[in-house]
């Protein structure tokens, strides 16, 4: 029975690690193809692996602790970026729900929006980069403003899907309870459309990164767009493609913390719990 | 599942290879006994619209297609991917792409800046009522230039480097030359440094610190590079060489300039009287090595390059002066 018991744990993590193995080891044989083909034509501009992961160490990590293993350079070009990135996504996500759930609860002001939201999502946000620069100017706030226009209609749009379909029963029984404004927002209007607003939120994720790297990549002076511009104009590939990775794993990073903080707080929800898919 | 996973991995790999395969193709030769060769271009430049017009390239047996390319790296990534025969770049970028190892070698000089008692071509500007008064006023502020890295950036480094301004205390932004004035006139940028030429309608509400190009030794703005085996393949590069040497000596020519600026003028959609009275750089198809080396040690000096490289076998011996 103890054996049993043991064993258990020991069983489950060698499965854990064979569904790693199974879904990496594409990447894994790519990264091979990529070292060996990149070595055999000793193309420049697309150097080997090893050359990019060591461009990668030397470029963003450093040895001390006290900087925490991050470089100068990163802090200088990666932590501006986090910051305008960190800046743009909160402000569409501030807006975006508030005003989706505005105009999904208050069917007037949805009819009234509804064009200006449309027009907002047909255009597309880095054709509006000059205006920005004339806006802002040559700051971050010129960043933060595309990266923030750029992430908010997804989130607007499924803030008001998730608003507006919200099941009608739930909505008929929270009006026989009798339950206040306040009670119906936290307990019934919040919780049913939030499957839906993370959906934009997550969404939005990919977005502000590719509008971060993009209002980076001119009139700027610091940022990772800047950084990937500089070392091709001074033909460093290795550095840029260093900065392509760093970019990637972000982009993983940012993935995985949303994904845990969606199952942390839509627990509650089954589709989003990924035994009770799999049960399905 | 795995089929669709090595096929997409075939496809991958696939892609890899075509990438970063590529290479110089050997110039053709047409029936006529002229040699098809592509060469790079920012758009109209004085030395090809007059060796196409007036046949100098066809002389020297080239059968000439400009092909437009975004900037220096692209130009260097063209010849070296076959999509060019001769890029257009100016001479730093051309040393750092030499010095990072890729193989090029410089075939021709074309442009190189105006140096006193010639009338200035490039300058810093700053409006009209700025405080800005010289190059000691800068630390600490924001100029434009057309790219980061590029040679508008190097030589205004190293002006405000001689003039006593740490280069690291300027923020360089990159903006295209169209929007460098309308940026220093509102305010969003503090100077811009472009040429004379550039200025549009804005020449009386801005005026020139100094024009860094002058302020330095001799500084090849255009060269053209062509791929290591290109040039080893046959005298295409040689005769190119030859037509842009003949070309600069009859631009220079006092006789030929109202022809130079006419022919100008049709490329430029700009009258060719607007075009005659601004400040041109000077031409120059041999390369002297010797200044070359001056612009890689300014590169050396502002960090830009580890070490000055050997640039003897990167100048063909036929381009040398």
């Amino acid at each position: 029975m103890s054996g049993q018991g043991l064993g258990r744990p020991v069983v489950t993590s060698a499965l854990a690690v064979g569904r790693g193995v199974r879904s990496l080891w594409l990447l894994a044989l790519l990264l091979v193809v990529w070292e060996v083909a990149a070595r055999m034509v000793g193309s420049l501009f697309v150097p080997p692996v090893s050359q990019i992961f060591g461009a990668f160490v030397d470029t963003w990590l450093s040895a001390s602790p006290s900087s925490l293993f991050l470089s100068s350079q990163f802090r200088a070009d990666v932590l501006p970026s986090l910051v305008r990135l960190g800046l743009g996504y909160g402000a569409a996500t501030v807006l975006g729900v508030g005003l989706g759930i505005l105009i999904g609860v208050w069917r007037p002001a949805g009819a009234f929006f509804n064009p200006l939201i449309r027009l907002g999502m047909s255009v597309p946000v880095t054709a509006l980069l000059p205006i920005a620069i004339v806006l802002f100017g040559i700051t971050s706030g010129m960043n933060v403003f595309l990266i923030a226009l750029g992430c908010l209609w997804p989130i607007l749009i499924n803030t008001y899907d998730g608003v507006r379909g919200i099941d009608r029963t739930v909505v008929t029984a929270a009006r026989s309870l009798r339950l206040t404004r306040r009670r119906y927002f936290l307990r019934v209007l919040l919780p049913g459309a939030s499957p839906a607003i993370f959906a934009g939120m997550r969404i939005s994720i990919g977005i502000a990164l590719v509008l971060m790297v993009i209002s980076e990549l001119y009139a700027a002076t610091a940022g990772l767009g800047f950084y990937i511009v500089s070392q091709q104009r001074l033909f460093q590939f290795p550095q840029l493609w260093s900065a392509i990775v760093l970019l990637a794993l972000l982009g993983i990073l940012f993935n995985a913390v949303f994904a845990l903080v969606e199952r942390v707080l839509l627990r509650w929800h089954r589709n989003v719990r990924p035994d009770s898919a799999e049960s399905h | 599942m795995n089929t669709r996973r090595t096929g997409a991995l075939v496809a991958l790999a696939a892609l890899l290879f075509t990438s970063a395969c590529g290479g110089a193709e050997g110039a053709a030769d047409n029936a006529d006994g002229t040699t098809k060769v592509s060469v790079t271009t920012f758009g109209c430049e004085i030395w090809n619209t007059w060796a196409i017009g007036k046949g100098v390239y066809g002389k020297h047996r080239l059968d000439v297609e400009l092909v437009r390319s975004g900037g220096g790296s692209a130009a260097v990534a063209a010849v070296l991917s076959g999509a060019a025969d001769f890029g257009y770049v100016n001479g730093y970028t051309a040393i750092n792409a030499y010095n990072t190892g890729f193989p090029i070698q410089m075939v021709s000089g074309v442009n190189v800046n105006a140096l006193p008692p010639a009338k200035p071509a490039q300058g810093v500007f700053v409006g009209k009522d700025s405080p800005i008064k010289a190059a000691a006023d800068l630390a600490g502020k924001k100029i434009a230039v057309n790219e980061i890295n590029g040679i508008n950036q190097i030589v205004t480094a190293s002006w405000l480097k001689a003039n006593g301004v740490a280069p690291e205390s300027v923020s360089f932004v990159a903006l295209p030359f169209a929007e460098q004035v309308p940026a220093v006139l509102s305010g969003r940028v503090d100077a811009a440094q472009l040429g004379y030429s550039l200025l549009g309608n804005n020449n009386d509400k801005v005026r020139s610190l100094a024009d860094p190009f002058a302020s330095s030794d001799k500084i090849y703005i255009a060269t053209y590079v062509a791929a290591k085996s290109f040039v080893g393949k046959g005298d295409a590069a040689k005769r190119f060489h030859e037509a842009i040497t003949e070309t600069a000596q009859q631009l220079s020519d006092p006789a030929n300039t109202d022809e130079a600026f006419r022919l100008l003028s049709e490329c430029q959609k700009v009258p060719a009287e607007t075009l005659a009275a601004q400040p041109q750089n000077a031409l120059e198809a041999d390369v002297d090595v010797a200044a070359l080396d001056r612009m890689a040690q300014q590169m050396v000096d502002l960090k830009m390059l580890p070490k000055k490289p050997d640039l003897g076998p990167f100048v063909t011996d036929f381009a040398r002066s």
